[in-house]
C-alpha cells in the first residue's frame, strides 16, 4: 500500500492506494503549518481505510509544500503526478492534460509511454488561476462553486479583458455598479481563465484527447467554458481534485 | 596569421619561383633530355604565317629571346614573356589565339585542351589563388597597401559582374582579331596583330622584369605598336590600382581567370557550408579577397564554388564557428574549420 | 558623431529635483555563500577582486576609466586608447528599488539598476559612459542619465545584415575612436588596435578552453564561479583576468568527473551578479547548466577578432563584425541566428534540454519565445521558458518548474 499527498496552496489532499485501486482518500484546508495538516490528514486517511502506518511501503509527496513533509519517501512535482495519474486514468493514451489548481494552472503534454514531453505554466502572479477565481467569488459575495452555477444562468456573457486579480476586481466592482447580472460577469470572469487556458492548450499537439483535472474541474460551467472557446472536447477526471495525489501514490 | 594563409604565401612564392625562373633552373636538363619523345605534338606556325620565334630578341612579344622548358599550357597566367623563356610555354588564352592564327587542327591541340580540362577540373580557380605569379605579384602590392595603413575599397557586387563582363569582352575581340589576320587574306596583319592581348597584358611589362630583362616599354615605331604600348601601360596602371587600393579586383576581368572559371562549378575541390552553424557574422565574406558573399548569405546546406572564387579558403580560415565551412577533394573532406583558438594577424 | 549633450540645459532643474543619497547595495554576503561552494582554489583572486569592487564601489585607477553598456560597444577601441574599460550592466535589486525614481517600475530592471547606481552617485570616477542604442530603454538611459555624466551614443542600428550595414558600422566605429583619441588626447593607430585586439583574443581563447570543458565536465568549475569570473572581466584589467581565468581552468582540469544530471543549455538575459537566483534554483533543481547563450559571457568572448586587412579602418571593421554582425542580441534581426545556434548546440554536445531564461520586462527576448519553443519542439527539443524578476518570491515556483522540467529530462533518457 503506498500513500500520496499533495500539499497544495490552497487544499492538502492525502490518497492511499492498493496496488493502483485508490482504498481511502482525504482532503484538508492548507494553513499556516503545512505539515502538521499534511500528518493529520495522513493519519485520517489510514484510519478511514483502515491500515497501520507501518504498512504503508512508501510514501510519495507533492505540491507545492513537497519539501516540508518530512515522513515521505520521495517528493514528485505536480508536473509528473499529474502526468502519470492522467495517463493511467485515460486508458494509457497519449493525452493533453489541464490542471487548474490553487497557485498554478498547467496544461501538460503525456505522449504515448506516459511521459511528460512539455508542459506550460502560468507566470508568478494568480492570473488565471483557482485563486483568482476565489477572489472574484468573493466579490459577487459567493464562493468558488456558486461561481460556476451563477454562471450557467448567464444570460450575455460580459467580457472581461484582464485575468490580473487586481484589474479585475476593479472592472468587477464597476460593472456591479452599472447593474450588470452578476451571471452574466461570473460567466465572463469563467470566459477570462477560459481563454488564458485555451491559449496555453494550442501550444500542444491539436489531435490528442483531453482530460481536466485540479481543484479547478469542479467548477461548474469552467470546463464547457474551456470547450467553447477551444473547439476541443474535454474529459473531467474522475474525483479531479485527487488526481495529483494518486499519481504521486502510483509513482 | 594562420596556416592556411601562410601555407598559400609559400605555395604561391614557391609557384612564382618555378614558373618564371624555371628557364634559369630548368634549361640544362631539358636540353640534356630533348630527345625524349613528347605525347604533345609540337605546334609549329604553318610556313608563311608568323611565330614567336620569327621575332627578334628584344621585339615586343619575345624581349627575352629564350624557349620555355615545356612547350605546354597551365590554367594559370604562365607567361611567354617570363626571363629565359620560363617554365611553361604560356597561358591558355595566348594557346586559343596563337592556333586560331595559325588555324591548327583541332586534332593537334586536342592533348593540351584535355590537360588543361583536367587540371580544372581537379583544382578549379585555386591555380588563380595558389599558382598564378601575376597573382602573387598583385598581393604583394596588396600586402604593401596594408603595410602603409591605406583603407581597401571595397566594389560593389554589380560593379565586379560587370568587370567580369569586361573580361569576356576584351577576349571576345582579342580572339576575334586573332582568328581574322589567320585568314589569307588578312595575312599581312599577322606582323602587327599577332596575340592582341599578350601586347597589352601587364604581364608583357611585369613578367621581363623578374630576369632583368628590359621589357618593351617604348615601342613607338609604329601606329599600331605605339597604340598597344599606351594601352600596355594603361592596363598595367588599372592592374596596379586595382590590386593596390582593391584586393584581386583585377581577377575579376582577367580572361585567363574567365575561362578557369567556367571549370569551377564541379571541381574537384570544393567549398561546403553547413548552414546551421552560420552565425552570420559576415567575417567569410569580409575576409574574401574577390569581395564574394555567396558563402555569407546562404542558409542552406551545399557546395558553394562560385565562378569568381579564387579557392584562397580565407573564409573556411577566419570563420569563428567549429565545422561551418570546409573544403573537400571529390567528397572527401580535406579540412574542416576547427574549434581551435587563434591569434591575430 | 560628435558627442551629445542631452537636456544639457535642464542639468540644474535634474540635479536638484533627484537629490538621491549615497545608496549601498551589499552584496558581500551574497558573494561569500557562493565563494564556500567554490572548489577552485584559485577562483579566490575573482572573489577578492568583486570584494574590493563592491567595497570601494568606485574605480581607483591610474588609467581614466570609461563606461560602456552591451557587447556593441568594441571594448577594444576603450583599450587603444589605453583606457579602462568597465561594464556597467548590473542586476541589482537595491539598485533597482532606487533607481525606481528615476525609472518607472515596469521598465527592464537592468536599466533601474543602473539609474540606481548613477542616480546613487556609485559611479562618480567614471570619465565617460558609452551608451548603445540597442534596445529602447537603453536608448532613453542616455538621456536619463546624461545629466550627471559625459555620454557617448552609439548608434548600430537594428539590422544585423553584414552587406548593408557593414559601412555604416564601420563609421560608427570610426567617430568612436576619433572621439575617443580627441577627448583623452591620446593618439593611438593600428599597433595599439592590433594589440588590443590581441588581448582580447587572448580572453576568447581561455574561454572558449573553459566553455569546452564545461560542457563536458560541468562540474569542473561550477556554475557560480563561471558567472564570478564573467562578473569579473566586467570591471577588471584584462591581462589580470587572463592570467587568473588561465590558472583556473589549469586547476579545474584536474576536477573533471562525470555526473548523471541533466545538462542543459541556458539562453536568454544574462546572469550577472548578484542576481544568481536562476542558476541557484537550477543547482537546487538537480540540473547542470553545461552551456549557456547569453550576450555576457558567450555572446562576448566566443568569437574572436578576426583581422584579415590589417589597416587601421580595417582592424575596426573586423571589430564591428564581431560586436555587431556576430552578436546574439534579440534586439537585432536575429532569430535565425538563435534559433540556429540553440538547436546547433544542443545537437553538438549533445545536452538534454534548453531553458530560456527571461528577466521579466525584457520585451526583445520575450517576444520570440512561443517562435523558438515551437521551432525547438519539432525537432524534439525539450524546450522550458522562465519568466522572472530580481525579486526572490517566486524561487518556490521556480524550483517546481524546473523540478518538473528534470523529471521530464530524466524520463526521456530512460
Amino acid at each position: 500500500m503506498k500513500a500520496g499527498i499533495d500539499i497544495g496552496s490552497v487544499m492538502t489532499k492525502c490518497v492511499i492506494v492498493e496496488g493502483n485501486r485508490v482504498i481511502a482518500k482525504t482532503i484538508s484546508r492548507s494553513g499556516p503549518m503545512p505539515e502538521k495538516i499534511a500528518e493529520n490528514i495522513l493519519q485520517q486517511a489510514l484510519k478511514n481505510a483502515g491500515i497501520e502506518f507501518s504498512q504503508l511501503e512508501k510514501i510519495v509527496s507533492t505540491g507545492y509544500g513537497r519539501h516540508i513533509f518530512s515522513l515521505n519517501h520521495k517528493t514528485v512535482t505536480e508536473v509528473s503526478a499529474a502526468a502519470k495519474a492522467s495517463f493511467y486514468l485515460s486508458g494509457e493514451k497519449p493525452c493533453l492534460v489541464i490542471d487548474v489548481g490553487g497557485q498554478d494552472t498547467k496544461t501538460i503534454e503525456v505522449d504515448r509511454r506516459g511521459e511528460v514531453v512539455d508542459f506550460l505554466m502560468n507566470d508568478k502572479c494568480a492570473a488565471g488561476t483557482g485563486r483568482f477565481l476565489e477572489m472574484m467569488a468573493t466579490v459577487l459575495e459567493t464562493d468558488i462553486y456558486g461561481l460556476g452555477k451563477l454562471a450557467l444562468s448567464a444570460t450575455k456573457p460580459v467580457v472581461i479583458n484582464s485575468t490580473c486579480s487586481v484589474f479585475a476586481e476593479s472592472e468587477v466592482v464597476s460593472l456591479l455598479a452599472h447593474n450588470e447580472r452578476k451571471e452574466n460577469i461570473a460567466a465572463g470572469l469563467l470566459n477570462a481563465i477560459a481563454a488564458r487556458i485555451a491559449t496555453m492548450m494550442s501550444h500542444f499537439h491539436k489531435d490528442v484527447p483531453v482530460v481536466f483535472c485540479g481543484g479547478g474541474a469542479n467548477i461548474p460551467g469552467l470546463k464547457e467554458s474551456i470547450e467553447k472557446i477551444s473547439g476541443r472536447q474535454i474529459h473531467i477526471l474522475e474525483n479531479p481534485q485527487f488526481v495529483v495525489a494518486f499519481g504521486a501514490a502510483i509513482s | 596569421m594562420n596556416k592556411i594563409n601562410i601555407a598559400r604565401r609559400i605555395f604561391q612564392i614557391l609557384s612564382l619561383v618555378l614558373l618564371v625562373y624555371g628557364g634559369y633552373i630548368f634549361k640544362e636538363w631539358k636540353e640534356s633530355a630533348e630527345t625524349e619523345q613528347s605525347i604533345f605534338p609540337s605546334l609549329k606556325a604553318p610556313p608563311g604565317s608568323i611565330s614567336t620565334t620569327k621575332f627578334e630578341k628584344g621585339s615586343i612579344l619575345w624581349p627575352s629571346g629564350a624557349t620555355p622548358v615545356i612547350e605546354n599550357y597551365p590554367p594559370s597566367l604562365v607567361c611567354r614573356f617570363n626571363p629565359k623563356g620560363g617554365m611553361f610555354k604560356a597561358c591558355i588564352l595566348h594557346f586559343f589565339s596563337e592556333n586560331l592564327t595559325w588555324q591548327t587542327q583541332i586534332k593537334y591541340l586536342l592533348p593540351y585542351i584535355t590537360l588543361f580540362i583536367l587540371l580544372c577540373f581537379l583544382f578549379g580557380r585555386m591555380w588563380c589563388g595558389w599558382v598564378c605569379p601575376i597573382g602573387t605579384v598583385g598581393d604583394f602590392l596588396t600586402f604593401l597597401r596594408r603595410k602603409m595603413n591605406i583603407k581597401v575599397r571595397r566594389f560593389p557586387q554589380n560593379f565586379r559582374i560587370n568587370l567580369s563582363f569586361t573580361g569576356y569582352g576584351i577576349m571576345a575581340i582579342a580572339l576575334t582579331i586573332s582568328t581574322i589576320i589567320g585568314m589569307p587574306n588578312f595575312a599581312r596583319y599577322q606582323c602587327y596583330w599577332f596575340l592582341p592581348y599578350c601586347q597589352i597584358c601587364p604581364a608583357r611589362l611585369i613578367c621581363p622584369m623578374f630576369g632583368l630583362i628590359k621589357p618593351n616599354w617604348k615601342d613607338f615605331s609604329t601606329g599600331i605598336t605605339t597604340t598597344f604600348t599606351i594601352l600596355a601601360w594603361l592596363v598595367l596602371g588599372l592592374f596596379v590600382a586595382a590590386f593596390y587600393f582593391g584586393r584581386r579586383v583585377w581577377c575579376h576581368m582577367c580572361p585567363v581567370g574567365l575561362i578557369n572559371s567556367w571549370f569551377n562549378k564541379g571541381a574537384g575541390v570544393e567549398l561546403h557550408k553547413k548552414a546551421i552553424k552560420c552565425i552570420k557574422c559576415g567575417y567569410c565574406a569580409d575576409a574574401c579577397p574577390m569581395g564574394l558573399t555567396k558563402m555569407y548569405q546562404m542558409n542552406n546546406d551545399g557546395i558553394y564554388n562560385q565562378n569568381a572564387c579564387i579557392m584562397c579558403f580565407r573564409c573556411v580560415e577566419v570563420c569563428p564557428r567549429e565545422n561551418c565551412l570546409g573544403v573537400k577533394f571529390f567528397g572527401k573532406e580535406l579540412f574542416r574549420r576547427k574549434n581551435d583558438t587563434k591569434k591575430v594577424s | 558623431m560628435t558627442q551629445k549633450k542631452f537636456l544639457d540645459n535642464f542639468r540644474d532643474e535634474i540635479q536638484k529635483g533627484f537629490v538621491s543619497d549615497r545608496i549601498s547595495p551589499n552584496n558581500i554576503a551574497e558573494l561569500q555563500k557562493y565563494k564556500r561552494k567554490s572548489e577552485i582554489p584559485s577562483m579566490e583572486n575573482f572573489y577578492e577582486a568583486i570584494e574590493n569592487f563592491e567595497n570601494k564601489k568606485t574605480f581607483e585607477l591610474e588609467k581614466p576609466s570609461v563606461g560602456y553598456f552591451c557587447n556593441i560597444v568594441p571594448e577594444e577601441i576603450i583599450l587603444a586608447c589605453d583606457l579602462h574599460p568597465v561594464r556597467l550592466c548590473c542586476e541589482d535589486q537595491v539598485c533597482a528599488q532606487a533607481g525606481e525614481e528615476i525609472a518607472p517600475g515596469d521598465i527592464c530592471c537592468v536599466i533601474k539598476s543602473i539609474c540606481g547606481k548613477f542616480y546613487g552617485r556609485l559611479y562618480e570616477n567614471l570619465n565617460l559612459v558609452i551608451i548603445p542604442g540597442t534596445c529602447d530603454p537603453k536608448t532613453k538611459l542616455a538621456e536619463l542619465i546624461s545629466p550627471l555624466k559625459e555620454i557617448y551614443f552609439l548608434d548600430p542600428g537594428r539590422d544585423s545584415d553584414y552587406l548593408e550595414n557593414a559601412a555604416i558600422w564601420e563609421s560608427r566605429y570610426t567617430e568612436l575612436f576619433d572621439f575617443l583619441k580627441k577627448r583623452f588626447h591620446k593618439n593611438p593607430g593600428r599597433t595599439q588596435l592590433i594589440s588590443a585586439c590581441h588581448k582580447t583574443n587572448k580572453r576568447t581563447e581561455i574561454f572558449r578552453k573553459i566553455y569546452q570543458l564545461r560542457t563536458d565536465y560541468p562540474d569542473s568549475i561550477n556554475v557560480f564561479d563561471y558567472y564570478i569570473m564573467i562578473y569579473a572581466s566586467f570591471f577588471m584589467e584584462i591581462e589580470l583576468w587572463n592570467d587568473f581565468a588561465e590558472k583556473v581552468y589549469s586547476q579545474a582540469l584536474e576536477k573533471k568527473k562525470t555526473q548523471n544530471k541533466p545538462r542543459i543549455l541556458l539562453v536568454g538575459t544574462p546572469v550577472i551578479f548578484p542576481n544568481f537566483k536562476i542558476i541557484d534554483v537550477l543547482e537546487q533543481s538537480g540540473l547542470a547548466m553545461a552551456t549557456d547563450i547569453q550576450c555576457t559571457s558567450f555572446g562576448r568572448f566566443f568569437n574572436p577578432v578576426e583581422i584579415d586587412e590589417d589597416t587601421e579602418s580595417g582592424i575596426i571593421r573586423a571589430l564591428a563584425l564581431k560586436n555587431i554582425a556576430g552578436s546574439i542580441c534579440p534586439c537585432l534581426l536575429n532569430l535565425e541566428k538563435m534559433a540556429n545556434l540553440i538547436i546547433d548546440t544542443v545537437n553538438q554536445y549533445n545536452l538534454d534540454g534548453v531553458i530560456y531564461y527571461n528577466l521579466r520586462l525584457c520585451q526583445v527576448f520575450e517576444i520570440q519565445t512561443a517562435i523558438l519553443r515551437q521551432i525547438l519542439k519539432q525537432r524534439n527539443i525539450p524546450f522550458i521558458s522562465i519568466k522572472t524578476d530580481l525579486g526572490k518570491e517566486d524561487t518556490g515556483q521556480l524550483k517546481t518548474r524546473l523540478e518538473a522540467f528534470r523529471e521530464m529530462l530524466e524520463s526521456h533518457r530512460k
